[in-house]
This record gives C-alpha cells, structure tokens and sequence, in this order.
C-alpha cells in the first residue's frame, strides 16, 4: 500500500511537469535555443549602442556558400579511434543563422576490422577564433567540432551494438583530432598592410614616393542572414623609409 | 505512526526525483520549444532591421563577398591618405626674371616735369616651396567619390634685385645716375587653394580602383623680400642729398618691389600629379595554395553602389582548380 502511494506521488511529480516533454533531443535544443536568444539579445545591445556595426567599421559580409567551399576543400578528414574504428568525414555545410555560424561535417565511422560494418555519422561544431592575419591579411577562422550524431548503421545484427560503440567511444578526444586536421579556414580577401604611391615629376611639382602603414583590426563577426558579416576596424599613418624598405623587401619574396 | 512517516517521506521524495527528472532530465515540452524558437526569430528579426537601419547593411544574392565602407571611415582613410602620401610635393622654380620700368614726375617750381626713369629688374633665382594638404572633404554621389582637397602652399626663394635710375633735369644733376644690385632672400608666404576634384570608383577584377579626377590648377607663388632687402632701399635712398631723396621718393623703389613681387609667379598644379589609380587595399587573392594542390579564384565584380553614408561593393568567388605545384 505504502509503496503504491510513493509510485503514485512519483507519476504525479512527473505529470505536474507536463506529460509531453521531449527528451534529450528536446532539451539539447532548448540549450541551443537559449544560447542563440542570450547570443542576439547582445548583439542587439552592441548595435544599439554602437559597439558593433557603427560607421566606424569597415563591413565585409562573406557568404556561407563561399565558406563551405573552402571548407570542402579541406576535407575528407579521417581519424582512427581506439580499438577499432576508422572515422572518415567527407562532406560539410555552412551556416550562419541567428548569431551562430554552425559547420556540419557528414562521413563514416566503420569497423576497422570488419570494414562492410559502418555508421553514418553527422559531426556538428562552429568557426571560431577569428582573426586577421600577419603579414598576409586574410581573415581566418578555425572549425570547433563539438558533438557528433550516429545516423544509420549499416551491418546485420551489428547495428545496435555498433551504434552504441560509436557514441560511447568515439568522443571529445576524436572530435579534438578531427578539428586539428582542418586547416584554419582562409577568406581568400587579401588586406594590404601597405598603400604605396610612386615619386612623379610633373612640370615644376615633384612629388616623393610615400606610403601608408594600415593597421587593421578584428572588432566583431556576426554570423547572419547567410552572412559571416566581419567589422574590420582600419587606420593608417604614413610609413618610415625603414619600413617601406622592409615592406618592399617583403613585397619582392612574394 | 511511524510507518506513515516513512510512506510521507518516500511519496515526497519520488515526487521531487519525478519532477525534478521531467523537469531538468526528460526536456521541456513542444509547446514550450515552440515558444523559445519564436523568441529566436524574434530577436534575430529585430537584430537583422537594426543592422539595416545602423549598418546599413544590404546583401547581394550573387555576391560570395560584399564589402561596406562607411563614408566616415573613407574620410578618416582620404585625411591620412593626403596627409601621408601627399605630405612630400615640392614645387621648384628656376630663372624667373620679373621686369619694371617707368618715368617719374615731380611738380617743381617750373611746372610737372620728368625727374628720372628707374629700371626694376628682379632675377628670381630660385623659389622653392612645399604643399601642405589639408583634410579632404568627401561626398558620395552615384559611381564617384566628389573630393575637396585644400592645399596651402609655403616656401622661400633667392633672387637677384638690380635697380637703375637714370636722374633728369635737375634731379639727374643732383642724384647721377644710380645702377644698385641687391642679393635678396625672401619666403613665400602661406596661401590656400582649393582643388575640386573625383574620385572615379570601378571594380577592376578582384579589387576596387579609385582614379582621382583633377582639373589643372592656377596657382600664384608670391614673394616676399626680407627685412634685410627693405633696409637696403632705405639705406639707398637715405644716403643722398634732399633733392635726390625727394626725386628717389617719388619713384617709390619699396611699393614698386612689393607689387611687382606680390602679384605672384603664375605656375599651374598639373591635375596629373594627383591623377594615378589608388587600389583600395582590399581585394580577392587570385589562388589559393593548400597542402599539395593550387587553386585558382575567380573574381567577378557584381555590384557597386554608392549612398551618401556607405560603399558597397561585392564580388563573386568561385574556386577551381590551378595548377598543382612541384
């Protein structure tokens, strides 16, 4: 009788929640949800106090398509998990929604010794650790791989057991070595770090050859509407002879 | 009574482990994620209508890259650009001679009559100045970039001053004849000009080229002699009887220096000298090299659109293969 009572009071607990809550899927989307929500809540501030996006900035806003293709270009990937499984990840898709810049990687994971027994597997992450490179210019991001999914598996009677192995042991350390064979992901936009003009005489004028030093900076991205927009903050003041000399030296290796 | 506690206590307990497991464990409802993804689209809504009205932000659906410059950042950029590379333009000028001759009259006794002629010749040996850019004030109108660039110009010079008076009458028999020279060191003074010019934008391939549009331009050099040359006409002058001083006064050697000298020496500031291609220093690589293979990048200009608050540009970029290097 007592335990019955306690059972009961344990369903009526759950029933005071709600009957039609939806699991760890559920809940890994409401996480995201929320991060997405606190992610454009600040950007809104910053537009709106114009830390971000102000006419201060110069705009370059690059398409997730463009990302995608250089992303591609970088893979199949392949990584070897301890004991017995072959990781290979051949396609990726970009997107930038909603302040977040999300990277799908799809491959397989398979047996390595028994390699017909295999899983498709989804590996999802984001670009992170923006930067403008020296000397060359570009902007770059790195690929962060975070969490992956096991979509099908593929080998008679073997495809629970599979499916399990993969989650259990394909983990933060494979995802860590999947990232680092991506190389950092480069927008082919090239940002001089000098702006030269050549001496000319004309009539009684002479004008002697002089450069600009710019200095170009990182203050925010913005992934979307399709768009990594980044806000470059760029300034300039006239260069030495010294290092005019050195920038010519290092224009002339290139 | 005590086995009542006890069912009390588990009842509680599975009901907290219940809720606290439908609550934090099994995930929140449909109706619930429902209302979170409405506040995502919400806010990303409100996000993307600030960042047209702040940023400005537009978008190109055939553009891989678009490029936005605020025309407060191309102000910022055009003053330093002016400030840095046009900081250096001398203006040198050689052998210039400057000429003024003239009868003087002075009423004496017997009426108005001819005292001297005086011969002012003026050898400017050499004027050397430099132009000092101003901030450049820019405007944005349709596929130009509207520029007003002032410029001051400064500098200093020598020059070789010979005066000669041939006296009249009586005058000439008082005064003779006098043939001075006078090496003279002189500055030239601050003027302004305006240039009123444009910049031409065109995409050229991967990068936007910026063609300055300038009109030649008048410009007067006027010189002016220095303290030393003023006291060498006084003293001239001073040094001669009354008579001679009178006819010498009439001549007024001083004014007919300064206005000979002050009208300036006409040159014309070639539009030219500023008339080259800027290629904004942003622009799409041409390949790219990855781990054993070359790529080639395809740039093609989509959209070039000027408001009086931004420049946009965008480009489209495809990828194919380059040549794979040795």
């Amino acid at each position: 009788m007592a335990l019955a009572l306690a059972v009961a009071a344990g369903l009526l607990g759950l029933v005071s929640v709600g009957c039609d809550t939806g699991g760890p899927r559920a809940r890994a989307e409401a996480a995201a949800l929320r991060r997405q929500a606190e992610t454009l809540r600040d950007l809104i501030d910053a537009v709106e106090t114009d830390h971000a996006f102000s006419a201060r900035h110069v705009t370059l806003g690059i398409g997730q398509s463009l990302v995608r293709d250089l992303l591609q270009l970088a893979l199949p990937i392949e990584a070897e998990s301890a004991p017995d499984l072959h990781v290979r990840l051949e396609t990726a898709e970009v997107a930038f929604e909603n302040g977040e810049s999300r990277v799908t990687l799809r491959g397989r994971v398979r047996r390595a010794s028994a390699p017909g027994t295999f899983a498709d597997l989804t590996v999802r992450g984001g670009l992170h650790r923006f930067a403008v490179g020296e000397p060359a210019g570009q902007v770059t991001a790195r690929v962060a791989l975070d969490r992956l999914e096991v979509r099908q598996a593929e080998a008679e009677g073997l495809r629970r057991e599979l499916v399990e192995t993969v989650i259990e042991r394909l983990g933060q350390p494979t995802l860590e070595s999947l990232a680092t064979q991506i190389p950092p992901i480069a927008i082919p936009l090239r940002f001089e770090r000098t702006l030269a003009l050549e001496g000319l005489r004309a009539g009684a004028f002479e004008i002697a050859p002089a450069s600009l030093r710019l200095r170009v900076a990182l203050a925010h991205v913005v992934p979307l509407a399709g768009r990594l927009w980044v806000q470059l903050a760029v300034s300039a003041a006239p260069e030495s002879s010294a290092e005019r000399a050195a920038a010519s030296r290092l224009q002339a290796s290139r | 009574m005590r086995r009542l506690k006890r069912t009390a206590l588990l009842a509680a307990l599975l009901f907290a482990g219940g809720f606290a497991y439908a609550r934090f464990w099994w995930g929140p409802s449909p109706e619930a994620l429902e209302r979170q993804r409405r506040e995502v689209r919400f806010l990303s809504e409100r996000l993307e209508a600030r960042l047209r009205e702040r940023a400005l932000l537009r978008d190109g659906v055939d553009a891989s890259v678009l490029v936005g410059v605020p025309s407060q950042v191309a102000d910022r950029l055009a003053a330093d650009a002016a400030k840095g590379l046009f900081a250096d333009v001398k203006l040198a000028l050689h052998d210039l001679r400057f000429r003024k001759e003239d009868e003087v009259q002075a009423r004496l006794l017997v009426g108005k009559r001819t005292v001297g002629r005086f011969v002012l010749s003026v050898h400017v040996r050499e004027v050397t100045a430099r132009l000092r850019p101003g901030r450049p004030r820019l405007r944005f109108a349709a596929d130009r970039v509207d520029v007003t660039l002032p410029v001051g110009v400064e500098g200093e010079g020598r020059a070789f001053l010979r005066f000669k008076w041939d006296g009249r009458g009586i005058a000439g028999a008082v005064c003779g004849d006098l043939d001075v020279t006078h090496e003279l060191q002189a500055s030239v003074p601050l003027r302004s000009y305006g240039l009123e010019g444009a910049l031409r934008l065109r995409v050229d391939g991967p990068a936007l080229v910026a063609t300055p549009e300038f009109e030649d331009v008048p410009l007067s050099v006027p010189i002016e002699p220095s303290a030393a040359t003023w006291r060498f006409v006084e003293e001239l002058i001073a040094g001669r009887g009354a008579l001679c001083r009178a006819a010498l006064g009439k001549a007024e050697v001083e004014e007919k220096i300064k206005a000979l000298l002050s009208r300036g020496i006409p040159v014309t500031l070639p539009g030219r000298l500023l008339e080259r291609p800027l290629r904004l220093p942003l622009a799409v690589e041409r390949s790219l090299t990855l781990p054993g293979r070359s790529l080639h990048v395809e740039a093609q200009p989509r959209d070039l659109i000027l408001t009086p608050a931004r420049l946009w540009y965008g480009v489209a970029v495809s990828l194919g293969e380059g040549e794979t290097p040795l």
